[in-house]
């Protein structure tokens, strides 16, 4: 995910100064000697940015001044920006006074250090924990520094964008694809001819409680058989399908005449399944054969032979979906 | 028993083709309790098939909330739709629990705890796998620390679809274990 | 007198034993599966007998990277996630993402769109605190008569919902810009017969549950948090109001359209669990005043899209950290844009997440039953802690 997105090395976001009188003066006046940036958020907020350094002090004084009273912690976080480094956000605000700034600094991508703020805020304790585990920044003074949301033991930075995301073990859009490609969907003409027809050769079916003996045992069987050739469909389908079984037609020369048909290709495998499976329309673009399959080993014997399986088989069912969509969108 | 249960229609397909094979349920006699009368108001059956209409009859499945889905798993429980009627009764301890519906996303952190609780449950013992999470993720399922599917540590004998699945749904899904359990005849226990 | 030793002999005179108890401090273990966890959350209490004189939280059990996925997503498409973070409020929840995505991209809404948004949210309110009288009292000690009622009254406010959106819990109503589709014709004469029967139902619960002497013994003076405490703790919402300080985002930062509507905050005096059940209830109350004005005042007819949206939105650089009331408390969403289609950050500021934070201080010193009504009247949604 985070390799097509390039991050925002070259471009500033467009800094625009706060208004006179703003809470950003306010600060200038009870913290003279701490140098900061002054913006405007998008949501109206005033934004400071300071030296990581001088955090402590920027919040204690913001707390403890009675012109800022900055008595509420309502939301810490970080930004990591990649090269740029990591961004520590502080939102704070004054339930008496009614006013609300941001606070950030900048920290480097690794090796992050910060002071921590618990002694000033009880609510830091399980912010900075939480931002602790999800960045990996170190926050210097804190009195319990354990992982929060993740295992204890656990030394992975989720939030970070370098940390990937898991890959799907079940894909589900791929086998809806195997399965349209098995079995295309008849064409609505075709079907309202077939129709009538099965109905004359059954007329009457019976319910199942109104049956004689014998027709529900000839009922059973016919269940029996259609069970067994079932069977022996999904059997013949899964063996081409790991053994990677290429098609009777062979490969299709370029330009040629149109290939062979699914119908004939699986004819050769399973002679029983040639009857019943109707063939593609004329204008609906045949499949192409399926791709050969890697076998996926046991878990416990190989596991990252499995994994390495899997990842595989997935790449090609992806593959295959996208190949598939663009022959059918008729490229 | 002579007739078959009324609800049981006949959804044989008029074309036969692989694909009506593979979308209708292929349907067999439907499980009944043979019997036989012996005398006069006694009757004889095997017994596995009194226990297993016996379990069927007084599921209790563990309150075991995880996400999302647990609100509409207490909303089936709630007086709108009843589970009651089904013999189905909440129940906050493993140990005399029959069901485990498992409600919600299962992370990695949690996965070791739903497993001892799996395992805490007297045989016999079934799982419901309720919701998208709860079956392979959901929403959820790109995330590293989340089980895609709880079928990865516990074995599942009905999922029921949706995010989160209405109580109707999983009023279906509990009515499927109760003819899975009838199916399966006190086999093996 | 006449007393009778193990031994059997008979004395005549008491016998007074004086024996020094040596007690060992136990640890006890409940959840992450627990009936009166509300989820999974875990704490491991060390008791003295039946006195608590530790507790240590453990949380993260249902921590599922919502921050995450909603980053690798697209600005509408991570909507989903909002609601599956406070299932109980997931109006609200939206409401908060629709309004910071709209405010970083610069998009207007139409009014009637911000009617519907609004009465939407407030009814959900009512729901979600419908959801808490029903755990609280199962936790206090109405075992089912709270439970069936308040979920009685839930269908009814669910029914709406679903016929306005489709969804019992999961709406995914609001879209950026404005609503996904009109109400349905009906929506408000359905909406003002649910709010008489929610009244009723807030009457129901009163009667139930305010005077009753066990609940008041259960209730009263358990979990006590000051108010420094709480804002220290970044606790909001009803639990902070029930200490005793008017901090409701409605009117402080004020977002919306609530300047529109004559309503009160009700505010605790004591900071008890009694004080917070009782805001609870009274902000039904008053969300229910605010529905009759606004479903008053809702234009019948209007657009509820604004009439250009971009196809694909990439708002500018900047960022965002929109709040707004939720029924737990301050609801965050720190969204950061980088010019592309994606947002870069996403940060959900849950408040269930820094009201569990105070519940160590609360539950210190008290009765083990103790402790459960005081993680009972955080009203914690488990999912929104760990998101």
């Amino acid at each position: 995910m985070t390799t097509r997105r390039t991050p925002a090395a070259t471009e500033e976001p467009p800094s625009n100064e706060p208004p006179a009188g703003s809470i950003a003066d306010t600060y200038r006046l009870v913290l003279p000697l701490v140098e900061f940036d002054a913006a405007m958020t998008k949501g109206g907020d005033v934004a400071l940015t300071i030296a990581a350094d001088a955090i402590h002090e920027v919040l204690e004084r913001g707390r403890d001044d009675a012109r800022l009273h900055m008595n509420l912690l309502r939301n810490l976080t970080a930004v990591d920006w990649e090269q740029r480094g990591l961004e520590m956000v502080y939102h704070l605000y004054s339930i008496p006074l009614r006013q609300a700034v941001t606070i950030k600094a900048w920290l480097p991508s690794q090796g992050a250090l910060i002071e921590s703020v618990t002694d000033l805020y009880l609510t830091a304790d399980w912010a900075e924990r939480e931002c602790r585990e999800m960045f990996g920044i170190e926050f210097i003074g804190h009195p319990d520094p354990r992982n929060l949301l993740l295992d204890e033991d656990l030394d992975i930075h989720p939030l970070r964008k370098s940390h990937p995301l898991a890959p799907i073990e079940i894909e589900q859009g791929v086998d809806v694809e195997y399965f349209t490609k098995q079995f295309p969907p008849p064409e609505p003409a075709v079907e309202q001819e077939a129709a009538p027809t099965a109905a004359a050769a059954a007329p009457e079916r019976k319910r199942v409680e109104d049956m004689t003996p014998e027709e529900r045992e000839a009922r059973k069987a016919e269940q029996a058989e259609r069970v067994a050739r079932a069977r022996e469909l999904a059997a013949a389908r899964r063996q081409e399908r790991l053994a990677g079984a290429p098609p009777a037609g062979g490969p299709r020369a370029a330009g040629s005449a149109p290939p062979p048909t699914p119908a004939a290709t699986t004819a050769t495998a399973a002679p029983a399944s040639a009857a019943p499976s109707s063939g593609p329309s004329a204008d609906r673009p045949p499949a192409p054969p399926p791709p050969e399959l890697p076998s996926i080993p046991d878990a416990e014997e190989d596991p990252e032979g499995r994994a390495a399986a899997q990842a595989e088989r997935v790449r090609l069912g992806r593959e295959l979906a996208a190949a598939r969509r663009a022959q059918l969108r008729g490229d | 028993m002579t007739s078959q249960p009324p609800h049981m229609h006949d959804p044989t397909p008029a074309i036969i083709s692989p694909e009506s094979l593979r979308l209708y349920p292929i349907d067999d006699v439907a499980p009944t309790v043979p019997y036989k009368v012996v005398l006069p108001g006694v009757m004889q059956a095997p017994a596995e098939a009194l226990i297993s209409a016996a379990r069927k009859s007084s599921l209790w499945p563990m309150t075991f909330g995880l996400a999302c889905c647990a609100i509409e798993m207490i909303a089936t429980y709630m007086a709108n739709h009843d589970l009651d009627r089904f013999g189905i009764v909440p129940w906050p301890s493993p140990r005399q629990s029959d069901v485990m519906i498992v409600a919600g996303t299962v992370t990695k952190k949690m996965a070791p705890a739903v497993k001892l609780l799996y395992e805490q449950m007297p045989h016999p013992k079934w799982v419901i796998s309720m919701g998208a999470c709860a079956t392979n993720g959901g929403p959820y399922t790109q995330y590293d620390r989340v089980v895609q599917g709880v079928d990865n540590i516990v074995p599942v004998d009905v999922y029921v679809p949706g995010c989160p699945p209405r109580p109707e749904a999983l009023i279906d899904g509990l009515l499927a274990l109760q003819e899975k359990i009838v199916e399966e005849r006190a086999r093996g226990y | 007198m006449v007393q009778r030793t193990f031994e059997g002999e008979v004395l005549t005179e008491p016998v007074v034993v004086e024996r020094e108890f040596e007690t060992v401090d136990m640890n006890i273990n409940i959840g992450p599966q627990h009936p009166a966890t509300h989820g999974v959350f875990r704490m491991v209490l060390t008791v003295d007998g039946e006195i608590v004189k530790d507790a240590i939280p453990y949380i993260g059990y249902m921590h599922r990277g919502g921050e995450k996925l909603s980053e690798s997503l697209d600005y509408r498409g991570a909507l989903g996630y909002q609601d599956r973070t406070d299932y109980l409020a997931a109006f609200n929840s939206e409401w908060v993402y629709v309004n910071a995505v709209e405010r970083l991209a610069g998009i207007e809404i139409p009014e009637r769109a911000e009617y519907v948004r609004l009465i939407l949210a407030e009814f959900n309110r009512i729901l979600s605190h419908f959801m808490f009288m029903g755990a609280f009292g199962t936790d206090v000690g109405y075992f089912g008569t709270a439970f069936t009622w308040t979920f009685k009254e839930r269908e009814r406010i669910q029914d709406l919902f679903e016929a306005v959106c489709g969804d019992r819990i999961m709406y995914n109503y609001f879209r950026v810009g404005g609503l996904a589709w009109e109400p349905h014709e009906t929506f408000i004469e359905d909406s003002q017969w649910v709010l008489d029967q929610a009244e009723i139902g807030i009457s129901d619960v009163d009667e139930l549950m305010t005077d009753n002497e066990v609940f008041v013994a259960r209730c009263r003076d358990i979990g006590v948090l000051s108010a420094a405490d709480a804002i220290s703790y970044g606790v909001t919402g009803p639990m902070l109001r029930a200490a005793g300080v008017p901090f409701d985002l409605r009117v402080d930062e004020p977002y919306s359209i609530y300047d529109r509507f004559h309503w009160e905050i009700p505010v605790g005096e004591r900071g008890d669990v009694y004080d917070r059940y009782l805001v609870r209830l009274e902000e039904m109350r008053q969300s229910v005043t605010i529905l009759r004005q606004a479903l008053e005042q809702m234009p019948t007819s209007g657009p509820i899209m604004p009439e250009r949206m971009p196809a694909r939105l990439r708002p500018e650089p900047g960022e965002i950290y929109m709040r707004q009331e939720n029924p737990r408390g301050e609801y965050g969403i720190y969204m950061v844009s980088d010019g592309t289609d994606q947002p870069w950050r996403v940060k959900m500021r849950s408040p269930c997440f820094h009201n569990l934070s105070s519940l160590r201080p609360q539950v210190l010193n008290s009765y083990l039953a103790d402790a459960v009504v005081a993680l009972g009247s955080i009203d914690i949604v488990l999912c929104e802690v760990d998101r």
